[in-house]
């Protein structure tokens, strides 16, 4: 045990594709714990595993237009967000039926796309369960720059976030643009599930929201305002 | 206060909400000047809320005018209006703290990413202290009574230093002791010029708690002075569908059918 602590200390210092595995682990690991608090108290916990599912038919469509995955996975992430929500608001449907409906569907045809297309290089495996140790400068980089956003995103509409999540009416009342704050959420939320597409892959990165967040929750009696 | 040509704090003209096909609010039309407090009666699913909702801006009428402080609802800033959501609404597993809550009324007082300022803690101690409940200001909001957590929600009401307020059902289902201290709030916050609508449930009490009183049933049946609208014709026509009213002279009784 000692012994492999001692190895991997020397091999991370001595490798940099570890050095980057590492930093790019640690940051997705901080983001999603704190982006999961937000999501665990909005039951939206299933969401997390709709996006991420569904970011798999925008990885394809980016590589068939020679454009990066990230563009193509968010897109296809928020219309599956979206697309829920209008499900669940505009039919007799609850979310969690819209959610079952959505992900797999995108999630399919994500598949027959990369059936279909055929020698894409795609790799379905390194995408449902990542490749942190290929993880080049750039692709730090941009998980970085992502995480970044979406952290200072969080910063900025932290209380509105907490208000309307409590208590959505009296939101209103004060004048926090209630709809517009849950949709800020799901743009933030899908960056942050594709920005951990390389790290953790579209099966772990629900576990990465939801774990810390429940255990936080459990934990503590007070989310500061 | 605000100065206005009438000096109502607020008017209803012809108000009618429905959700899709369904009428929630028919032809509601009333007034009520500064500093009153009006209790609002009807049986479940009889528009209550929706008619307080209304009134704050938060649902779309379809026909009908609304004047707070003589303006548009939605041309209030987020320090007009206060509100206290009905108790079976709240998630009693949110980490917040009894604090923290009346702070949230602070909410249009706060800069973005600063944290509370002197005077809003200030506002919240003192509204804490005047539900009495300061000395539990770190519990979470789920280890309260019902009755104590009224009185929290109402301190948020407080420390936002509103013109307005609105309670959806305050006295259900809450001890003998918070019920005394909110009315007597309310009566002071009236006292002062403030204006309340309380929907209420209980039928008795009416006569001690509310000067005016609005009775609906989807559409408005009446409204106006306490002695004048609870009369047990006006109640059986507000719970005809649902209750049995016998009347005796000037004595009614409401039993749930």
């Amino acid at each position: 045990m000692i012994r492999g602590l001692i190895l991997f200390t020397e091999s991370l210092m001595r490798y940099s594709y570890l050095q980057q595995a590492m930093l790019a682990a640690v940051l997705v690991g901080i983001t999603c714990g704190i982006i999961g608090c937000f999501i665990l108290l909005r039951n939206l916990s299933l969401m997390g595993e709709a996006i991420s599912h569904a970011v798999l038919p925008g990885v394809v469509i980016s590589y068939l237009l020679g454009v990066s995955f990230f563009i193509g996975a968010m897109l296809t992430g928020l219309l599956t967000a979206l697309g829920i929500g209008y499900i669940s608001e505009n039919s007799k449907l609850d979310d969690d039926a819209a959610i079952g409906i959505l992900f797999t569907s995108a999630f399919a045809l994500g598949i027959v796309m990369i059936t279909a297309v055929g020698g894409t290089g795609i790799n379905l495996w390194n995408i449902l369960f990542g490749n942190v140790l290929a993880v080049s400068k750039n692709d730090l980089g941009l998980t970085a720059a992502a995480n970044l956003v979406a952290l200072s995103g969080l910063l900025v509409i932290h209380r509105e976030l907490i208000i309307s999540t409590f208590d959505p009416v009296m939101a209103k009342t004060v004048g926090i643009p209630t709809k517009r704050v849950s949709y800020t959420l799901m743009i933030l939320l899908s960056m942050v599930i594709v920005a951990s597409l390389q790290t953790v892959g579209i099966i772990l990165v629900v576990a990465m929201l939801i774990t810390p967040s429940a255990t936080a929750f459990l934990l503590t009696n007070r989310q500061r305002l | 206060m605000t100065s206005t040509s009438s000096n109502h704090a607020v008017r209803v003209e012809n108000l009618s909400v429905s959700y899709g096909n369904v009428v929630a609010v028919k032809n509601a039309s009333f007034s009520v000047n500064h500093g009153t407090l009006t209790g609002i009666m009807g049986p479940n699913g009889a528009g209550k809320s929706t008619l307080i909702k209304a009134m704050m801006g938060l649902v779309r009428f379809q026909r009908g005018n609304i004047r707070l402080l003589s303006a548009h609802p939605s041309q209030l800033d987020g320090t007009c209006i206060a509100y206290v959501p009905q108790q079976n609404h709240i998630n009693l597993h949110f980490p917040v703290t009894v604090g923290d809550v009346v702070m949230m009324g602070r909410y249009s007082y706060m800069q973005r990413l600063r944290p509370p300022r002197a005077r809003d803690r200030e506002a919240v101690k003192a509204s804490l202290k005047k539900v009495r409940m300061h000395d539990k200001k770190d519990r979470q909001i789920g280890q309260l009574s019902g009755g104590e957590r009224q009185r929290v929600f109402l301190a948020r009401a407080l420390a936002q230093q509103a013109e307005l307020f609105f309670l959806d059902e305050p006295f259900s289902d809450i001890d003998f002791a918070s019920e005394k201290v909110i009315i007597s709030l309310l009566r002071e916050l009236a006292g002062g010029g403030k204006t309340i609508f309380v929907i209420h449930h209980n039928l008795d009490k009416v006569f001690e708690y509310f000067e005016t009183l609005l009775l609906i049933n989807g559409e408005m049946i009446a409204f106006g002075k306490t002695q004048c609208v609870f009369t047990p014709e006006n109640l059986a026509r507000t719970y005809r569908d649902s209750h049995m009213v016998l009347a005796h002279d000037d004595d009614a009784a409401v039993i749930p059918k």
